[in-house]
């Protein structure tokens, strides 16, 4: 069992929509009351990223982390189009890999 | 318009105060606050922005410092002369709201972008992506540094505003299915490209060229250095400072010197987006404001896009691979290419947002995509070598020479400041030459893009169809879309 989450969110730049949905994901969790430590990144540096348990990207890519943490499409987060639908689907996949461990 | 000015005028006067940094979100807090986005987001969103705008001063001053003696000893020892120093989209977006036209554009745009889209004269809707209004207005604000005139300036802000939207609702329909994201467009630098595209796709589909295409795969891997900032700050850092130093090799303390320079721009490359992600900030509530407001009252419109940042649109992996490859390519053009004056830094790892506008309107042809951006980039970076001058005027009318002793002895020596990814943008340019011809042959030069622009406007709005389909959209797509709507 897990005692806290780690997650990327990365996106083109590292900043725009990277930045809303970092804060859109602290939101959440704060509110679920999981520990959690967030990191913004490019999407570029995504395959090397060390230490994550899961990275969510803004916009559509196939980029996969080399370390193997999963990778979410974190779009309807940023646009509001199907944020509920994703929130369910993220809280599932970070309850999963936190009973992993 | 009068009310306006006077605005502009008291707002210049508190500004010479009290510096832009602190001006600039304290407008900023008192249009998302009228925008009703709540005060703790917007006071946040404000203050961050105020310390992002330090630290960005600090950067450059850093930045220009180091390089700039390697800038003009690599135009003396090799005769390649690259005076104008790219600070990025981050530092062109930070110099345009820091100027009056600037800020002035945030509240006058919204307004704009507000009643056309409620008049239904656009079907984008611009203010979710109010951040990048500085792509444009860069423009208007280099017309009025050349012009002298204000009004110019604002005149041509508007204008090209109506561009940004007409290219805007042309490729909306290509954009959601190439991607897959509904109701989405694209408002920001990369949309520039897009007629470009437009035009190699007819020239290839009327010659019936047979279309090649290559395969992604690897190769990410392979140029993938091209897109990490501190390698490329490490590279771009130690050609300039060899080059510059060529004469001078045999010296022990040349080398401290190549070596202290290459951190430093590397440096700046890997802090530059944590600054200017803080500044950003001041600006989010306000567009997630928007967003929510648009998507909740969704109006039953037949046409309807809303503006996003590019940065959802990056990843793509077509898009990834084709920026890669084209990287190394623009830069070393860029070195040899007549005419370019600008020394490509900051905006390197900024490529895979200018492919966009190219990819998709080739449908994901890595190829084309290549072909295309080594030519239209290249040509950009000698008008865009055209515009330094003036855009280096902007940089100091936004007080960073006041501050920065570094940066005010390089612009005394004639070198300056450039953006290669706002300043790649040959449309715009022509509007800005018409804006800015001499004497009275303005009023002629500004009346003929107008009736170009109005021309194609109303032959794009009668054949909707054919537009999307040369902007890429296929038949099937777009039946779908209209099936949607009606239903």
């Amino acid at each position: 069992m897990k005692k806290s989450i780690n997650i990327v969110v990365a996106c083109g730049g590292g900043i725009f929509t990277t930045t809303v949905v970092t804060d859109k994901i602290d939101e959440i969790l704060r509110k679920e009351k999981i520990p959690h430590k967030l990191s913004p990144h490019k999407i570029t540096e995504v395959p090397n990223i060390t230490g994550a348990d899961l990275i969510v990207c803004t916009g559509k890519t196939s980029a996969q982390n080399k370390s193997g943490a999963p990778v979410m499409i974190g779009l309807p987060l940023f646009t509001g189009v199907g944020a509920e639908q994703f929130t369910q689907l993220l809280l599932e996949k970070i309850r999963e890999i936190m009973a992993e461990d | 318009m009068q009310f306006l000015l006077s605005i502009g005028n008291g707002i210049s006067f508190i500004m010479n105060l009290f510096g832009t940094s602190i001006v600039v979100p304290c407008i900023i807090l008192i249009i998302s606050l009228c925008m009703g986005t709540g005060f703790k987001k917007a006071f946040q969103g404000a203050l961050y922005m105020a310390v992002g705008l330090t630290m960005f001063n600090a950067l450059l001053g850093v930045l220009l410092g180091d390089i700039s003696p390697y800038v003009t000893s690599m135009a003396q020892t090799v005769g390649i002369s690259l005076p104008y120093v790219d600070v990025g989209w981050q530092g062109a977006s930070v110099i345009v709201y820091s100027n009056q036209l600037g800020y002035i554009y945030l509240v006058l745009g919204l307004g704009v972008n507000l009643l056309l889209f409620g008049l239904k004269l656009t079907d984008t809707f611009q203010p979710t992506d109010i951040w990048n209004y500085y792509q444009f207005v860069f423009w208007a604000i280099i017309v009025q540094f050349v012009t002298g005139s204000f009004w110019l300036g604002i005149a041509a802000a508007v204008f090209m505003n109506l561009i940004v939207l007409l290219i805007a609702d042309i490729i909306a329909p290509s954009i959601q299915e190439y991607y897959g994201y509904e109701d989405v467009t694209l408002t920001s630098v990369p949309q520039a490209v897009a007629p470009w595209a437009m035009i190699m796709r007819w020239v290839i589909i009327k010659l019936k060229i047979k279309e090649r295409n290559v395969d992604p795969k690897g190769l990410t891997e392979k140029f993938g250095f091209w897109g990490e900032p501190l390698t490329i700050g490490l590279f771009v850092g130690l050609l300039v400072t060899f080059l510059g130093s060529l004469t001078v090799l045999g010296k022990a303390s040349t080398w401290t010197g190549i070596l202290g320079t290459m951190l430093a721009v590397s440096g700046v490359m890997v802090i530059y987006p944590s600054v200017s992600g803080l500044f950003v900030k001041g600006l989010i509530p306000l567009s997630q404001a928007m967003n929510v407001k648009i998507r909740s009252g969704k109006s039953k419109r037949k046409h309807f896009n809303i503006a996003m940042d590019p940065a959802i649109y990056f990843g793509e992996s077509g898009n990834l691979t084709a920026a890669l490859i084209l990287i190394p390519i623009i830069y070393f053009i860029s070195l040899v290419m007549p005419g370019n004056k600008i020394l490509m830094l900051a905006d390197i790892p900024a490529m895979p947002f200018m492919t966009v506008g190219l990819i998709f309107v080739f449908r994901g042809n890595i190829l084309n995509t290549v072909i295309g951006g080594t030519i239209w980039y290249s040509f950009a970076n000698v008008l865009n070598s055209n515009v330094c001058a003036a855009f280096t005027k902007a940089a100091v009318a936004a007080g960073v020479t006041q501050k920065l002793p570094a940066v005010a002895s390089a612009v005394s020596k004639g070198l300056g400041v450039a953006s290669w990814t706002v300043g790649s943008n040959p449309i715009l340019w022509v509007v800005y030459k018409a804006f800015s011809a001499p004497g009275y042959w303005k009023i002629l030069t500004i009346a003929i893009s107008i009736a170009v622009y109005l021309a194609l406007y109303l032959h794009f709005r009668r054949h909707r169809n054919a537009w999307y389909k040369a902007a890429g959209a296929s038949d099937e797509f777009l039946a779908g879309k209209q099936e949607k709507a009606i239903a």
